[in-house]
């Protein structure tokens, strides 16, 4: 399975977009939206890469015949 | 190519969609606190012709409907109408605001400024009715400065949401 370097970047930008967000929405007092904002990127950051880490797993057991 | 053009044209559309979201969201907040000034100076005229010409509030409020901004000018119309076609003063006030809920940028709590100077409207002495004139005039004041606040404070949000929110959509769809 190719990772690729687009992935990363992919996820280096919803970074920057939901820090950027963050920042904007506690900047106005609204603190408790920038927590779920930031957790809405956590999600789906882990949602993209899900698969990939699965992969990384399954690798892993296929290499020590686990 | 043509791949890489069609990209490039949906991802810019989609961040001139939302932009465009987000510049209505922050125009609509400017609104707000111009439409409580229009309707400051239309209670201040509605006091001073009460007061001085001692007309009815049918023709009072048609006469501030003149000189007012559009769309207050629109509710006070329709008040006067309703007064007019013989319903209470309060009632005429709930309706009329029914009626332009959605093409005012009002919020909950200036109706009720409203419709409570409605329920004192037009049933006391010029004494009481000055009285209720000023405490509305003051409380449409504090409501003018909440919306000042919320524009310094929600206007650049609302537009870099607008933004962000886009970009965030063409990254996960690329």
């Amino acid at each position: 399975m190719d990772i690729g370097i687009d992935l990363i970047f992919k996820i280096a930008a919803i970074g920057i977009v939901t820090s950027i967000v963050n920042i904007m929405l506690n900047k106005a007092g609204k603190d408790e939206l920038g927590m779920m904002v930031s957790l809405v990127g956590v999600i789906i950051v882990v949602l993209i890469v899900i698969d990939k880490i699965s992969y990384l797993f399954q690798s892993v057991k296929t290499l020590f015949n686990l | 190519m043509h791949k890489l053009l069609g990209k490039i044209a949906g991802s810019t559309f989609i961040v001139a969609a939302t932009v465009k979201i987000g510049y209505n969201e922050s125009y609509r907040l400017s609104c707000r606190k111009k439409q409580l000034k229009a309707l400051q100076s239309g209670i201040w005229l509605l006091k001073s012709d009460i007061n001085f010409t001692l007309s009815t509030l049918s023709i009072a409020f048609k006469r501030a409907s003149d000189l007012v901004d559009k769309s207050i000018s629109e509710l006070f119309l329709l008040i006067s109408k309703y007064i007019d076609e013989g319903m209470d003063v309060s009632d005429a006030f709930n309706k009329a605001i029914c009626v332009l809920k959605n093409s005012l940028q009002l919020k909950d709590c200036d109706y009720n400024i409203l419709i409570e100077f409605s329920k004192n409207l037009g049933n006391s002495d010029i004494e009481i009715e000055t009285q209720n004139f000023d405490k509305t005039l003051e409380l449409l004041k504090i409501s003018e400065t909440n919306a000042e606040d919320n524009i310094l404070k929600y206007s650049k949000l609302t537009k870099t949401l607008g933004l962000a929110l886009g970009v965030l959509t063409v990254i996960l769809l690329i």
